[in-house]
């Protein structure tokens, strides 16, 4: 959507004085002044009271409040987990410069999907200030989870299909990732997003997959050999090369990414979880280089090989039918559609060489 | 008799102003702070908006908001690419 005029970003609305939020002072979430001035007036003034959170919305909300800080989408631990995974100790502050400057501001708060549009957005009420209970899936979730899940999930990639529970179940962003998960991250899963448990699962609605009644006799053959997305996920988006640094002309942080294209490939399951016992798995490549945060010093990433540049991926555009689902050999022998040692860039072989599919599963004969 | 009731009538009157002078002896309610500390009660009381709402006034008026928003800064996007 357009960005909002500066006056259209706080202008409270009149239901907002009426709401249960409405019956607080001003001054008590954000501080400042009560004054007609209004330079005096703004003195002080805690424009996010999240960043203040002590006795504001824990007041009323103790419960989220308690888990919401160590969720990923508070904390992004995720983040510094992958950097540091592939350093050493003594880089890590360097590292943690750079997370700093290009990576923290993504950072979410109860305003910046309650209340306003994401800071990084340019921020602005999305209701005149009243507290929007479901955020709107387009001005706050995918409005930053946007280049990979938001366009394939809308369906904005010429030629690829939305995901189906858009287009034809009219799913939001909560219809799966409820408020509980979105508030609260389990302690297994603080340092990536799939390590804990699975969910949302898509058995949790699909609940016959795989089960003695299935009808779809392949479900039981791959049984969880499999991640669904292989079967049903269709072209995603992968970025290579994203360097960071500080503007020279502006003193501001920029990146660069060097590509962003449409790739489908299965790959060996990277992740040694037993909540995702997948052999196979659709993998996505990640912006991260060896020289990503070379602006901030050299070699940060001495221990680049150890994770995979190609990696675990739940591509937000699901179809029921898929060029790879069409019959068993659309897959079986198939080796476009497998990640194999060539597709990668020589220079990150090393990284991947548990994920590349040396032997592409053989043909089924007479399919 | 008439004189024990004016007596009474006297210190009945200097009971009730003495009365009143310990009543304003009493601390004086002090204003509560603007965050208050966290609350005990199960939840969070809401207090009463102020007489005078300088903040509503203006943030609820978008001819004045127009008037008085300061102008963004026109920021320069260097970044290129897929974020």
């Amino acid at each position: 959507m357009a960005p909002l005029e500066p006056w259209e970003k706080v202008l409270v609305s009149a239901s907002f004085l009426e709401s249960t939020h409405g019956q607080f002072t001003c001054v008590q979430c954000h501080g400042g002044t009560q004054s007609p001035d209004k330079d005096t007036a703004h003195t002080n003034l805690i424009a996010n009271p999240y960043t203040d959170s002590v006795g504001r919305c824990d007041r009323c909300h103790a419960e989220i409040m308690a888990t919401f800080p160590d969720s990923l989408h508070a904390s992004l631990s995720g983040y510094p987990v992958a950097m540091q995974s592939r350093s050493v100790p003594e880089n890590h502050p360097a590292l943690q410069e750079a997370y700093n400057n290009h990576c923290s501001k993504c950072h979410s708060s109860c305003t910046d999907c309650h209340i306003t549009q994401p800071q990084h957005l340019g921020g602005g009420f999305l209701d005149g200030h009243n507290f929007v209970k479901t955020p709107p899936m387009t001005r706050t979730c995918t409005a930053c989870h946007g280049t990979r899940v938001g366009d394939e999930y809308l369906g904005k990639h010429e030629d690829i299909p939305g995901d189906v529970h858009f287009r034809v179940g009219r799913m939001n962003c909560v219809a799966c990732h409820s408020g509980e998960s979105l508030h609260n991250t389990p302690a297994d899963a603080r340092g990536n997003r799939y390590w804990g448990e699975q969910s949302p699962a898509c058995t949790t609605c699909h609940t016959t997959v795989g089960q003695k009644d299935d009808p779809i006799l392949q479900h039981t053959i791959h049984g969880e050999k499999l991640s669904c997305q292989v079967c049903h996920s269709v072209s995603y988006t992968s970025c290579d090369g994203c360097h960071v640094a500080i503007s020279d002309k502006t003193g501001q942080p920029f990146f660069r990414t060097e590509a962003t294209y449409l790739t489908f490939f299965i790959g060996k399951n990277p992740l040694d979880n037993q909540n995702r016992p997948y052999e196979y798995v659709p993998l996505r490549h990640v912006p991260v280089a060896p020289t990503s945060f070379e602006y901030y010093g050299e070699n940060l990433l001495p221990n680049f090989d150890l994770r995979p540049t190609w990696m675990y991926a739940t591509p937000h555009n699901i179809q029921r039918k898929t060029p790879q689902n069409q019959s068993c050999n659309s897959c079986h022998g198939n080796a476009a559609i497998f990640l194999t040692a060539d597709k990668v860039k020589p220079e990150e072989l090393n990284a991947n060489q548990r994920v590349i599919v040396e032997e592409i599963p053989a043909p089924i004969p007479g399919q | 008799m008439g004189k024990l009731r004016i007596w009474l009538g006297l210190l009945a009157g200097f009971l009730i102003l003495l009365a009143g002078c310990a009543r304003a002896t009493q601390p004086a309610p002090t204003a509560t702070s603007e965050v208050p500390a966290r609350p005990t009660a199960p939840a969070a009381t809401a207090t009463s908006q102020p007489q005078v709402n300088y903040c509503v006034e203006c943030h609820t008026d978008k001819d004045r908001l127009i008037q008085t928003a300061k102008p963004e800064e026109e920021v320069i996007e260097e970044s290129e690419g897929a974020g």
